[in-house]
């Protein structure tokens, strides 16, 4: 701990006392300092994140990330196959079908399917390869059963069920019927009369059963969503850096069959660095001189004279140039037209590719001032050499979109998408420069009711 | 203070390391300087922190021509500056309290001091109003001249050399308070 005697007698006394006391002063920091300043720094380098710096590590971890939770998802959506008859027939069942095998799964379908057909009576199945969703392959399957005819006593009772008879070119059969369908009617020992592109003709103890497929039925509907995109934008300027730009979406989607048409509207805040060239005065040091205090001859040696000296700093003001950075923040407004297909669809989740055009227009802008960080600096000059955006750019947008249904019209979903940029955001960039940016995101989407055709 | 050039360069390049060791080398100066602008330590620490973020981000600037120390105490008396501005709630003459001259012992005439702890000395500085802490430190330890510091305080200079001057009288007053009190204990002794 630093200490003083008060010095007395002197005009400044208060000031030396202070100075001599204080001026190397040091006060051991808490830890908690470092841990704030170095939070700080992290955040800094993640808002400026640069993919150039990414470890590849992270890459690899991230990919591997990415191809476990899609391979989970199709699994996920792949091991829910059912057979469902048609909700008008008042039959529904469900099970597997996913394998040859599996007769014990089927078995009830094709009881309830068998329950249907009497005689005299004509009836329709729907058959569904997966639960009911729209716009996938559908079968009918109708019957036409005469009235059973008197059996000669002596005659011999037929079959009941005979061995499964082996399917008619079984390998052009795979081709135009999924064996899914296929095979529960061949487990069931049902023999498969007939078979051509459209109809399966089965024969039951009751008489002949014909399966029918039919046109996939087209179902179209709307959704609104509603949700927010963190993105990274990466500039090629004069040197290459990230910025995060945040925008909010509002879109309206129409959907049919597996498709899906997108337009909206988004708003966003867009940043980059602003660029000046401060020329400023300031005071600085730029030497010292030994000034003599006092001097008197010294005792031992008359000859000798002793100087009482004392260092005294010589300041003069100089120029200096400062190139300074500024964070400057411009508000857009987003036409987006995009097209999609859905790559999978289970009751809970379904992932859609997304890809089209989208128009920004520059609507607002708001430039940082440049700093100047010595209090005692004399600004003479500032150069501003931010280039000016241009009112209007366009972009491709590629995005995966995840939804997860909460309830039957609301979902929330995640987005993440890669923007490639046609034209270059300023007037003083060249085409090779336009950025490209990552973002994920998030949101809500709501489900209007669906139509049918 | 001696900072090696590796350790710049690290940090130049961004590496958490080198700018763990920079840290390390400058933070107990630095701090002790932010106290002396500071109201206390909490106030101090932000300063500080907020000082050696905008080290680390324009350690590239450092031109080496003079010396890392001054550059770095440069910064974090300009943060705590702008720490003194942002917060700033009154206008800054208004802050001038009058001092009763009858209190004031001339020192002249007082008995030399005892060692004033240096502690003490900074709490006295830190309990200042702060117009007064900032003319104070700026003239004292900074040796900015009166017209700097009206410049860097946007106010006159005579208002600068009366902070100064009411600043000094004020802890003119601590000190013999605090030598009075040190003699009444030593008698109760």
């Amino acid at each position: 701990m630093n200490s003083s005697k008060f010095p007395a007698g002197e005009g400044e006394q208060i000031d030396d006392l202070f100075r001599k006391t204080l001026g190397d002063h040091t006060v051991e920091p808490s830890g908690n300092l470092w841990k704030g300043v170095s939070r700080r720094l992290l955040w800094k380098e993640i808002s400026r994140f640069n993919f150039t710096n990414v470890p590849q590590g992270y890459w690899i971890s991230g990919t591997a990330a990415i191809i476990m939770i899609l391979g989970l998802l199709y699994f996920y959506s792949g091991s829910h196959q059912s057979i469902r008859v048609n909700p008008a027939t008042e039959q529904v069942t469900e099970g597997k079908s996913s394998s040859g095998n599996n007769s014990a799964a089927s078995s009830p379908a094709i009881a309830e399917k068998k329950s249907l057909v009497t005689p005299n009576q004509e009836s329709v199945a729907k058959v569904t390869g997966k639960s009911g969703l729209p716009g996938k392959p559908q079968m009918i399957a109708s019957a036409s059963v005469p009235a059973p005819r008197p059996v000669p006593r002596n005659a011999e009772a037929p079959a009941r069920h005979e061995p499964a008879a082996s399917l008619i070119n079984p390998p052009v059969a795979s081709e135009r019927w999924s064996l899914s369908l296929l095979d529960p009617i061949r487990a069931k020992g049902l023999t498969l009369a007939d078979l051509n592109d459209t109809i399966i003709s089965l024969q039951t103890p009751q008489g002949i059963m014909k399966i029918q497929k039919i046109k996939p039925v087209s179902v179209q509907s709307f959704s609104a969503d509603f949700g927010v995109t963190p993105e990274l934008i990466k500039y090629n300027t004069t040197h290459s850096y990230s910025e995060m730009n945040y925008w909010l979406n509002a879109r309206m989607s129409y959907h049919f069959s597996k498709f899906t048409l997108q337009t909206g509207i988004a708003l966003g805040y867009v940043y980059d660095e602003g660029k000046y060239q401060t020329k400023y005065i300031s005071k600085d040091s730029i030497g010292y001189f030994t000034s003599i205090i006092s001097f008197y001859v010294n005792p031992d040696n008359q000859n000798e004279i002793i100087f009482n000296t004392k260092d005294v700093p010589v300041y003069d003001s100089l120029q200096h140039f400062a190139d300074d950075r500024t964070r400057n923040r411009y508000t857009y407004i987003e036409l987006p037209l995009l097209f999609g297909y859905q790559l999978f669809e289970t009751n809970k989740l379904s992932l859609d590719l997304m890809a089209g055009p989208a128009f920004t227009f520059l609507i607002g802008t708001r430039l940082a001032e440049p700093y100047i960080d010595f209090p005692n600096a004399r600004i003479i000059r500032i150069d501003d050499n931010t280039a000016q955006r241009v009112k209007m750019t366009w972009k491709i947008s590629l995005s995966l979109h995840l939804e997860y249904r909460v309830s039957k019209s609301l979902g929330c979903y995640l987005e993440p998408s890669y923007k490639y940029y046609f034209n270059s955001f300023t007037d003083k960039e060249q085409t090779s420069s336009a950025p490209y940016s990552i973002g994920i995101g998030l949101g809500i989407r709501y489900h209007f009711g669906k139509i049918t055709k | 203070m001696i900072v090696e050039d590796s350790i710049l360069e690290g940090c130049i390049a961004g590496k958490r390391s080198a700018q763990s060791q920079l840290y390390k080398k400058c933070a107990s100066t630095m701090l002790g300087v932010c106290m002396r602008y500071a109201g206390n330590r909490d106030e101090a620490e932000d300063i500080v922190q907020e000082g050696f973020i905008k080290v680390f981000q324009r350690i590239s600037s450092f031109r080496r021509e003079g010396s890392f120390e001054g550059w770095i105490k440069r910064i974090m008396i300009n943060q705590a500056l702008n720490h003194y501005r942002k917060n700033r709630k009154v206008p800054f003459t208004s802050v001038i309290e009058e001092i009763d001259e009858t209190e004031i012992v001339d020192l002249e005439e007082s008995e030399p001091m005892d060692v004033i702890p240096a502690d003490m000395l900074l709490g006295m500085i830190q309990k200042l109003p702060e117009g007064y802490k900032m003319v104070f430190n700026l003239y004292v330890f900074e040796e900015f001249s009166h017209k700097e510091i009206a410049e860097s305080l946007n106010v006159s200079e005579s208002t600068s050399k009366t902070q100064l001057l009411k600043a000094r009288r004020l802890l003119r007053k601590k000190i013999i308070d605090y030598r009075q009190s040190k003699k009444s204990t030593k008698i109760h002794e």
